[in-house]
């Protein structure tokens, strides 16, 4: 037969045709995986890559065993995978839609969950309403595909009545997935309409567990070791992979919480998103990506800065590692244009640690910690040792705790700094132990009064409070004229009518606040004490106690509204605000309360509340106290974290509680209004905060600059005062024995 | 013989050395001082409260603990045939016990709702809280004794053990009654036993600090208050100084009688 060069043409071209195609279905293109070998250009430390052309949406993103970058996209209805053996350089369209499976035109695909050759997706089915009627679910594994029948419970439509969470979902017939990611284990973790999370064997499709979550949307969702890992906009949160229980104090989710950056984002409705890929967990935000690391979370791309453009703006859709090399998804919320970037991760893997510096408290300290997140990833060559004396689980006493730092101190083996709250700081100042933060301490940027306190005799500043805590008590009106006093408190207190309710628990915090408010602020830096204070406060006690009510009431009156008859003392404005004529206190230890107070007594007149640092003692508490130990070999750098700490960057950050020692700081945050998170606190009053106007702030502040009166803690004097009151509140011991006792036991150790 | 030396050198000899060179300087400046740690230390109201409670609780409790447990000793030397070691496990049984245990079983005990006040109110006595006032020196005294009466009931019966019979059997041929044989030839023959017996009984009667600080804290009734509590303060508060003018002047305290004794015993021997 006599082939023509045009029908040898016509031939060849269509087995290449057959070729190419063949090659599409397996999703391997050869052209491609000769590239993969090709290395990215590695001179920039970012770089910005091309996207496939036409596509609308980009769901997924993952990078294949074979170091293949697979993007999953849309184009209209139709979904298409491509490929790209070029470290994103150029893509190729290895599926799409009209492949894989047969779609109406009224589907539209969605939540994809990839993992190197498996992907996951649903196709949802609209009426003319624009409302879903139908979802349908497919996976796909080494080009095969199978439907899958999801059977998901029903739309829980008493959860979403009352849940304005749900306000933005629109009504739809059926239960469907929202977002789905694949577990370690090759099954899907997917949350469906009602926002619980399910593990579902992506064989046949059968719930194996479910995982009921009241914190809103699933941004994000992981597998890690036993947990199920869950972001929603404010937080990350576990259960348990085997019981579905909730896990509530998990050392990990904390320190994911607590990364300083979360903390200080932009205002943007969602922004927390993490992954586990390779055995490695990841957090990133519009700062960038962080990952847990042994020590803490470590940052592993910045996008704040100048490589990565005014990302600010951006969502980070999502992120891969592999290798060196980190891809990142990016939407800009205001053009809706997505955008793919490349960093070069090498630097920052291989990155030596050059300096360390080792920070210790005496107890937990959440607001060091913050602070510490957030000096690691400003100064990613420097590593933070944070050390507890005592946390959950060791049963060591303080002293035993304090006598081993002492041992260190001495043998010069101590921390480098000293968060010096429940130390024997006084102690530590007179013996020259503390180095002089004068210079390091910018005058005109925090309180002097506040640091007065701790200043040697030769006007050294030893130590400097990073917060600073007032107090508040809150009851009818009259309890204002009333508060300059512990013996006017106790006046005003027979004065309440009925009997007063609360646990006992309830009653020693407020034993505990009242001794905080009259009586440690009086204790002098000689820890002397007045035996009239100590009577007038153990009477008040006393009489407090003689009006109370009892324990096996305490939580069902506070949840039972018919209960107002009597006069309740409660530990929270919550409760003062729905109960009638409460006494009740706070440690204002956050910004937001003030105003929510204000609306508290400006909605009922009948209500008052008064800081203590208003009445002729102006009181408060200094906390988050820092210190440097003289010792310390790394001074400078102590002094810079010292530093940096005070900065208004980190001082405005209205997450870390108490008020900030810091005066742009603290007015940045009574005028900050991005998060308005407190505004529905209680749902029948419905308070709207109100963020504080400029000459509101300036008087604010100029409230701060009065304070006199620190309360300087001394826990041993504190003990024995609550304990001796606490075990003669029967009353069968007169108040003169009690008082004697104490001072008995204090007297000792003042000789000391 | 040199290992062992080296080892008492290193771990004895070289810190007690470092503590008396502390006591003569400011630690945090090293400048020498001369004696005004000491002079801070003797004139101090709570060393003088310490030391007097100190005093006080081995003066009440090495004669009662000594008497006690000769008399026991010597009873049971005498009525029965063999103290076997079942016998000595049982009187060093309290000894064996860690001091944890021991202190929570005195909590049940004297606790203001524990178990002794329990039966005072069963027959409507007002209950005391025993630990948290003067009586809790008693309740120290107690413990001690309990603790440390069987140990001493042992050394007792061991130093009995060494006086031959034949000196006894003498003297009743030349009609010493029970009496005679105990003053004259028990007594003088147990010196040695009673030495090393006193000594050890004084170095435990410091280790009560244990029951006391478990039972009552840093800050205990003003009865109990030791001198090992105010070190255990000095050293939470960093008053080095005045802890090692403390420690030496116990040191010297204690050693000097302790030699005195020695010398003596062994020269009227």
């Amino acid at each position: 037969m006599h082939v023509t060069k045009t029908r040898l043409a016509l031939i060849i071209s269509v087995i290449l045709a057959v070729c190419g195609m063949l090659s599409g279905c397996t999703g391997f293109d050869e052209a491609n995986k000769e590239n993969a070998s090709k290395e990215i250009d590695r001179s920039e430390e970012i770089k910005e890559l091309l996207l496939p052309e036409n596509i609308d949406t980009v769901f997924d993103m993952v990078v294949m065993e074979d170091g293949i970058l697979r993007l999953v996209a849309t184009i209209g209805n139709e979904v298409a995978i491509y490929d790209s053996g070029d470290k994103g350089n150029t893509w190729e369209e290895a599926y799409n839609s009209t492949d894989l499976f047969e779609k109406a035109e009224n589907e539209k695909v969605g939540a994809y969950a990839s993992k190197s050759n498996e992907i996951f997706w649903k196709s949802l089915e609209y009426n003319e309403d624009g409302g879903v009627e139908g979802a349908k679910y497919y996976y796909m594994k080494e080009s095969k595909i199978v439907p899958v029948n999801l059977k998901l419970p029903e739309i829980d439509k008493a959860k979403r009545e009352h849940n304005e969470e749900f306000e933005w979902l629109p009504e739809s017939a059926v239960n469907y997935i929202l977002n789905t990611e694949f577990s370690d284990d090759g099954n899907l973790l997917a949350m469906d309409e009602n926002f619980d999370l399910h593990y579902i064997n992506i064989e046949n499709g059968e719930i194996n567990k479910s995982y009921e979550n009241n914190h809103g949307y699933i941004l994000g969702c992981s597998q890690y070791n036993d947990m199920i890992l869950m972001a929603t906009n404010h937080e990350i949160l576990s259960w348990d992979m085997n019981t579905g229980e909730e896990n509530e104090d998990d050392e990990l989710i904390d320190r994911l919480n607590n990364t300083y950056v979360k903390e200080s984002i932009p205002s943007f409705e969602s922004n927390i998103v993490l992954k586990h890929e390779r055995e490695q967990l990841y957090v990133f935000n519009s700062f960038g990506l962080f990952r847990n690391a042994e020590n803490g979370v470590e940052q592993v791309c910045d996008l704040k800065g100048e490589g990565a453009g005014e990302l600010l703006q951006q969502y980070i859709l999502d992120a891969e590692v592999y290798n060196k090399d980190l891809y990142l998804i990016a939407i800009n919320m205001q053009s809706n244009q997505y955008s793919m970037y490349w960093m070069d991760t090498t630097e920052k893997d291989e990155e030596s640690v050059k300096e360390e510096l080792t920070i210790y408290s005496l107890y937990n300290n959440q607001n060091v910690e913050l602070a510490i997140n957030a000096f690691e990833i400003e100064y990613p060559n420097i590593k933070v040792n944070y050390k507890v004396g005592i946390s959950d689980g060791n049963i060591a006493t303080e002293t035993d705790v304090i006598k081993n730092l002492n041992t260190e101190i001495m043998t010069n083996k101590g921390p480098d700094i000293l968060v010096l709250d429940d130390l024997p700081y006084t102690s530590y100042m007179e013996k020259g132990l503390l180095m002089d933060l004068a210079e390091t301490i910018k005058a005109d940027k925090y309180f002097a009064n506040v640091v007065e306190q701790f200043k040697s005799s030769e006007d050294e500043i030893l130590a400097v409070p990073s917060r600073i805590v007032l107090l508040a008590l809150e009851g009818e009106v009259g309890l204002g004229e009333s508060s300059d006093s512990i013996s006017a408190i106790e006046e005003y207190i027979k004065k309440v009518d009925n009997q007063m309710n609360y646990s006992e628990e309830e009653f020693m915090q407020m034993m505990e606040f009242l001794y905080s408010s009259y009586v440690e602020p009086m204790i002098g830096t000689d820890t002397e004490i007045e035996e009239k204070l100590l009577t007038e406060y153990i009477s008040c006690i006393r009489t407090l106690y003689s009006k109370c009510g009892y324990p096996e009431l305490s939580d069902s009156w506070r949840n039972n509204s018919a209960e107002k008859n009597g006069v309740y003392v409660t530990v929270n404005y919550f409760n003062w605000v729905a109960d009638d004529r409460a006494i009740t206190f706070d440690y204002v230890d956050f910004v937001k309360l003030i105003p929510i107070l204000n609306e508290i007594t400006n909605a009922d007149e009948s209500k008052e509340y008064c800081l203590l640092s208003d009445n002729s003692e102006k009181v408060y508490i200094p906390a988050g106290i820092l210190g440097i130990s003289a010792a310390s070999k790394k001074g400078e750098l102590a002094k810079k974290f010292i530093n940096f700490t005070m900065s208004k960057k980190v001082q405005s950050n209205d997450n870390i509680t108490g008020f900030p020692n810091n005066k742009e700081a603290l007015k940045v945050c009574l005028q900050d209004d991005r998060h308005n998170v407190y505004t529905n606190i209680d749902e029948t009053t419905g308070f709207q905060i109100h963020p504080y106007t400029e000459s509101e702030a300036d008087k604010f502040v100029s409230h701060f600059e009065e304070l006199n009166k620190p309360i300087l803690r001394d826990s041993y004097i504190k003990k024995v005062i609550l304990e001796s009151a606490g075990n003669s509140l029967a009353g069968d011991i007169a108040v003169s024995s009690v008082v004697s006792e104490i001072m008995e036991k204090i007297n000792i150790y003042n000789q000391e | 013989m040199l290992p062992s030396l080296i080892g008492v050198i290193c771990i004895l000899v070289i810190p007690y050395i470092n503590v008396i060179f502390y006591a003569f300087i400011n630690v945090w400046n090293r400048k020498f001082v001369g004696f005004d740690n000491f002079k801070r230390v003797i004139l101090n109201d709570s060393f003088q409260l310490a030391a007097y409670n100190s005093l006080k609780f081995i003066v009440t409790c090495i004669p009662i603990l000594l008497v006690l447990s000769l008399i026991i000793a010597v009873y049971l030397h005498e009525h029965v045939a063999a103290i076997t070691n079942t016998f000595k496990s049982i009187f060093l049984f309290p000894l064996s016990i860690p001091v944890v245990s021991i202190v929570l079983l005195w909590r049940l005990l004297f606790d203001d709702q524990g178990f002794l006040n329990g039966i005072f109110n069963t027959f409507s006595i007002k209950g005391v809280d025993w630990i948290n006032s003067k009586y809790s020196f008693g309740i120290l005294v107690f413990s001690y004794l309990w603790k440390n009466l069987g140990y001493s009931i042992v050394l007792w019966l061991a130093g009995l053990s060494t006086i031959p019979k034949q000196i006894y059997e003498a003297a009743r041929v030349d009609g010493a009654g029970d009496k005679e044989c105990f003053c004259y030839i028990t007594l003088p023959n147990l010196r040695s036993t009673l030495f090393v017996t006193m000594v050890i009984s004084i170095i435990n009667s410091f280790k009560i600090f244990r029951e006391a600080y478990l039972l009552a804290g840093d800050y205990p009734n003003k009865s109990i208050y030791m001198l090992q509590h105010l070190f255990n303060n000095w050293f939470r508060d960093l008053d080095i100084e005045k802890m090692s003018a403390g420690a030496t002047l116990l040191s010297i305290i204690l050693l000097v009688p302790i030699v005195a004794l020695y010398k003596c015993w062994n020269t009227k021997e």
